[in-house]
């Protein structure tokens, strides 16, 4: 029977498996120490730029991931990832809502909660970001927060009770 | 994603989901997966029929501040030069470098300890770094991998 090195090259081996190379405890302990310097050499040898690439995908998988989930969590707003998002690379807002053409208090009603970003503030965050947190991103963590107001805000429901009549006969049963 | 059926170019789309225990006991793929369950394991499987291409077992080290691909195996119909996919490892891969993106941004690092005859291929394809019995992949090329298989 040959043996998996023999009926694969070694670049279809590698890519069919990976697996483990056992360590000893002594060789584990090596490795770790080996690890930790090379990264500390990989840190010093990354740019800014660099930096603030991983940090803003960070912050896009972040905000994918809880876009998906079926988990509401009141503070993953889309307020909570867009400070996050202009504290990458900028110390004021004031610069930042210059830089995407927005007033600086209606960013400020954003951030704050008191008023949705509209969709052309939504392609304009895609544009600053070099496309790197698409608008879809963005529209999806909106969605989610739009969506548990629309279920959860019973107040509202009851203001526009009195907007309904004819409503629906959808009963079963006759009575 | 999309993997790629080697024989006609045709393109399908694939999804990496966390694996079900079911999905372990299956014999078409090296290892016992099942000793893997306590893990994070997830499975590539393509989006129409859910055929599982391929099953990957990582470990995240939160306070080292990387992730550790401790097992990856394609399916036996998709190995070698016969295989009808192309592209599933390196769509793990990928998976497995976004988890340590969104775990550590910056500071993301992926690890494997692969035999030494096949660590040549790692550092060709995937761009990572001999130190010393392991192979490493950060900031920047962490991301070029990322890019090459997420944006397709």
């Amino acid at each position: 029977m040959k043996t998996n090195e023999n009926k694969f090259t070694l670049a279809e081996l590698a890519e069919s498996v990976v697996f483990e190379n056992r360590l000893t405890p002594e060789e584990r302990k090596s490795a770790d120490i080996e690890l930790a310097e090379a990264r500390r050499k990989n840190r010093e040898r990354i740019t800014g730029n660099q930096q603030l690439y991983a940090q803003v995908l960070q912050l896009r998988f972040l905000m994918e991931d809880y876009a998906k989930s079926e988990i509401f969590d009141q503070e993953l707003s889309f307020a909570s990832f867009l400070r996050k998002y202009i504290r990458l690379n900028y110390k004021v807002n004031k610069k930042f809502a210059n830089d995407i053409d927005l007033k600086e208090a209606e960013l400020s009603l954003i951030l704050n909660r008191r008023r949705l970003p509209n969709e052309k503030t939504i392609v304009r965050l895609e544009l600053h970001s070099n496309a790197m947190i698409p608008a879809i991103s963005w529209y999806r963590v909106l969605e989610k927060e739009k969506e548990h107001e629309l279920l959860s805000n019973t107040a509202f429901r009851q203001k526009q009770d009195k907007h309904v009549k004819n409503r629906l006969n959808l009963e079963l049963q006759e009575v | 994603m999309k993997v790629i059926e080697v024989l006609t170019g045709e393109e399908f789309l694939a999804e990496i989901v966390l694996a079900e225990l079911a999905d372990l006991k299956r014999d078409n793929f090296y290892f016992e997966w099942e000793k893997e369950l306590n893990q994070g394991v997830v499975k590539l499987q393509l989006k129409s029929t859910k055929e599982i291409l391929g099953l990957m077992s990582l470990e995240v080290f939160s306070k080292e501040s990387f992730v550790k691909i401790r097992l990856l195996a394609v399916s036996e119909d998709n190995r070698g030069r016969n295989k009808k996919f192309d592209r599933i490892a390196g769509h793990l891969i990928a998976y497995a470098a976004q988890l340590a993106v969104y775990n550590f941004a910056e500071d993301a690092c992926l690890v494997i300890w692969p035999k030494t005859i096949v660590a040549a291929h790692y550092k060709e394809k995937y761009k990572m770094k001999q130190v010393g019995s392991l192979l490493s992949l950060e900031v920047p090329e962490i991301i070029d991998v990322i890019n090459t298989y997420d944006h397709d």
